[in-house]
């Protein structure tokens, strides 16, 4: 009985340690595949320079520039939003069925394919609020499409918040906003920019939103206010990979914008993850 | 029967009803609870001694379905009438948990965190820590320390950290919630000491599951069961010479 | 220092020992004088100081019984509270033995031919024991206490030969028969006395060695 129990063990670990090893095998393939392809296309001048001669040569300033605008765009909107409708949520709306009406809608807008979150923004932004194809109508439609995740996982950060915390300050003749202002939302913030940097990297990804609402094929230029069109690194990506005139040539080109891609995202967490760590170790202090 | 106190009386509770839902949790209770002097309540789990104690500065209002009948007035105040602030009610009402709770902060701004916020000026908060701390039995231990977290305390020093925090907002009433069911016996000494100093200038209220404890440090026992309030009188003759069978069940380690 | 309170009421539980003590040595004291005097006003002074002893005695059980149901006193706190609590015992009965040698001595002829010499050595030597105990107790000094059990050998040989003299006077003279019989009670007295001094000085070494010694 003893053995077995003891061979049931190591099997189960096995069976987890493969898992966890394919896991992490993947990712290397991926990363090995991008940076092998990818490395001879980098080079100061293709993050600096416009795109050349059909996009087959020069660089992809204006993308990045582009993706670097929605993801601030987008944030922008959605932080403070989400995070207020958590508080709201979690802290001051009593259980009733228009609550959880809101957490229902949440839930399925956190489902919804990306292409009909393009669609709404083309209709509500581009066409209806008369945005036009631009920034501000991609930052908008980005932001509803990762609200529910902000929402949700500022909710999680809030109730994670220790109860003891908000009785101890109430119970000092605080008022219940200065609680959540002083003392539950430093304790929740942490949690909170998990879920932005959750956000962050689904923003820079995402191609169908702005290729509805804004992102141009083509633009030699930086965009020069919140209303222009712009390029963004996925769309550049799929427009070279796709339809481009000569795609065998510009692979490496394909290659750099992806590894660019990848860069940039893991650049903005990597500020999340200290801004994170920031705010752990004060309270931690 | 209403006694006369020598120091008068802080709370009076008259013909108290609580209920959660449908669950009829605490029965008609009457209590006069004397000024500057301890009231323990003791009791088993479940006997209503800490919902009881959560109606003298209101934290029930925190739990839905939680409704109450009766009157409770605190220095002849009715703390349930309409036109009373929670807010204020709490100022006056301290209150120390089971758990030691201190913010994640420094420990200067644990104990400045009540007065910060009622409106004390930056000039005044140093002299005001420091007396709070001082009148917590605390000063000693971290008057070199007092911009280091206060995470980094003790659990004991937590504690007395949590009283001293509460002492910085001056109530009349500090209420304690099992002070020391999370403390080793010498931290529990010391909270006990702290305690008995404390009466010179405060009402105390304090719950207890440690009928030793109960017995040590106050004057006035309440012994619940069951949400009914089974006797109440001078420790004293509570722990020599009860007068209710079930307390003496109780005190003597037969209940059940 | 924590549990200050506690410490307080052993402290106080003490204290009230002490002044008992002091006030059966003073008895004791008194009764030696009206022994020689038959100074009535003095003895009426030995019965009043009497009820303030049984007033202590009942002070220092309140208080031992309260510290035994509030503080749950351990080890050598244990041990003193329920020796104080003998102690009050002792003392009670030795303000007791005082007052009755007084009531005694109020009753003898004020001249007298009998050998008071031994009875007032046996007298001092108590009242030497009782000082002694009393100093013993708040220093808690178990030698000393020891050593003033040995005393009470001395107490008992006195008693035993002065009682033999005095029945062989009696024999010898009966018109003393009467005042000599009280003094047999006086004797009877002081060597009670002595024994319950020694019973306080086992309770002292009880509390700082914690051994039941028969000292007796």
């Amino acid at each position: 009985m003893y053995s077995n129990a003891k061979i049931n063990e190591k099997i189960a670990f096995g069976l987890l340690k493969i898992a966890t090893g394919m896991v992490v095998a993947f990712v290397l393939v991926i990363l090995y595949y991008i940076i092998s392809n990818g490395y001879s296309a980098i080079s100061l001048d293709f993050i600096t320079e416009m795109p050349r001669n059909r996009m087959t040569e020069g660089g992809i300033y204006p993308a990045i520039m582009g993706t670097t605008y929605l993801i601030i765009g987008s944030m922008a909107v959605a932080l403070p939003l989400g995070m207020l409708s958590a508080i709201y949520l979690t802290e001051y709306a009593k259980p009733s069925k228009t609550t959880w009406a809101i957490e229902m809608a949440i839930s399925n807008l956190a489902g919804t394919p990306s292409v009909v979150f393009g669609l709404f923004g083309l209709a509500m932004f581009v066409k209806y609020l008369g945005f036009g194809p631009s920034i501000l109508s991609a930052s908008l439609t980005l932001a509803l499409l990762i609200l529910p995740v902000i929402i949700r996982a500022s909710q999680e950060a809030l109730l994670t918040v220790p109860k003891e915390y908000r009785e101890a300050s109430l119970a000092l003749g605080v008022t219940k906003w200065e609680t959540i202002r002083r003392v539950v939302l430093p304790a929740a913030i942490p949690g909170m920019i998990t879920g932005a940097i959750l956000s962050i990297g689904r923003v820079a990804g995402e191609t169908a939103p702005i290729l509805l609402t804004g992102a141009a094929y083509f633009l030699p230029r930086l965009p020069d206010s919140i209303y222009s069109e712009f390029m963004a690194l996925p769309y550049h990506l799929y427009v070279l990979a796709t339809s481009g005139t000569s795609i065998a040539q510009t692979r490496p080109i394909q290659y750099g914008t992806a590894l660019i891609l990848l860069i940039i995202v893991l650049c903005v967490n990597l500020v999340a993850v200290t801004l994170r760590t920031h705010y752990r170790n004060k309270l931690k202090r | 029967m209403p006694e006369i106190y020598d120091n008068g009386t802080e709370i009076e509770v008259k013909n108290l009803n609580l209920w959660y839902g449908d669950n009829h949790a605490l029965h008609d209770i009457s209590i006069d609870i004397p000024k500057n002097s301890v009231t323990a309540f003791i009791g088993p789990s479940g006997c209503g001694k800490s919902t009881f104690l959560r109606c003298f500065n209101r934290m029930n209002d925190l739990i839905p379905n939680c409704r109450i009948e009766g009157h409770v007035s605190i220095d002849q105040e009715d703390i349930y009438a309409k036109e009373t602030d929670v807010v204020d009610l709490r100022k006056r009402v301290g209150m120390v948990f089971q758990k030691p709770n201190p913010f994640p902060m420094s420990i200067f701004d644990n104990i400045a965190y009540g007065p910060k916020i009622h409106g004390m000026g930056k000039k005044e908060m140093p002299r005001i820590v420091e007396h709070a701390l001082k009148s917590g039995a605390l000063w000693e231990e971290t008057s070199d320390r007092l911009d280091t977290s206060a995470l980094d305390l003790s659990g004991g020093q937590q504690q007395r950290l949590c009283i001293a925090r509460t002492l910085a907002v001056k109530p009349e009433v500090i209420l304690f919630d099992e002070p020391c069911s999370a403390l080793d016996p010498i931290s529990t000494g010391k909270i006990e000491d702290l305690i008995m100093e404390l009466k010179k200038d405060y009402t105390i209220v304090i719950v207890t599951h440690n009928m030793q404890q109960a017995a040590r440090i106050s004057d006035y026992t309440a012994f619940f069961l069951l949400g009914d309030l089974i006797e109440f009188g001078k420790t004293n003759q509570i722990f020599e010479n009860p007068q209710q069978k079930e307390t003496e069940d109780y005190i003597t380690g037969r209940f059940g | 220092m924590t549990r200050d309170q506690f410490q307080q009421s052993l402290d106080t539980l003490k204290e009230f020992v002490i002044e008992m003590g002091e006030l059966s040595h003073n008895a004791l004291a008194s009764s030696k004088e009206v022994l020689i005097t038959k100074d009535t006003e003095l003895a009426e002074n030995i019965f009043e100081g009497d009820q303030k002893i049984d007033e202590y005695e009942l002070k220092i059980q309140k208080c031992a019984t309260q510290l035994i149901a509030r503080q749950n006193p351990t080890a050598g706190d244990m041990r003193l509270v329920i020796s104080c609590f003998k102690i009050a015992i002792d003392l009670e009965r030795m303000s007791d033995l005082a007052v009755d040698i007084a009531n005694v001595a109020k009753c003898m002829e004020k001249e007298s031919t009998e050998p008071l010499d031994n009875i007032m050595k046996m007298a001092e030597i108590c009242d030497e024991m009782l000082q002694q105990t009393i100093k013993a107790f708040e220093t808690m000094d178990s030698e000393l206490a020891k050593s003033i059990s040995l005393k009470d050998d001395d107490v008992d040989r006195l008693f035993y030969g002065t009682q033999n003299k005095l029945i062989e006077m009696m024999i010898k003279d009966k018109t003393i028969i009467s005042n000599a019989s009280h003094l047999l009670l006086v004797l009877r007295y002081l060597e009670r006395f002595g024994d319950h001094a020694c019973n306080i000085c086992e309770s002292i070494v009880y509390i700082s060695e914690s051994q039941r010694v028969n000292l007796n």
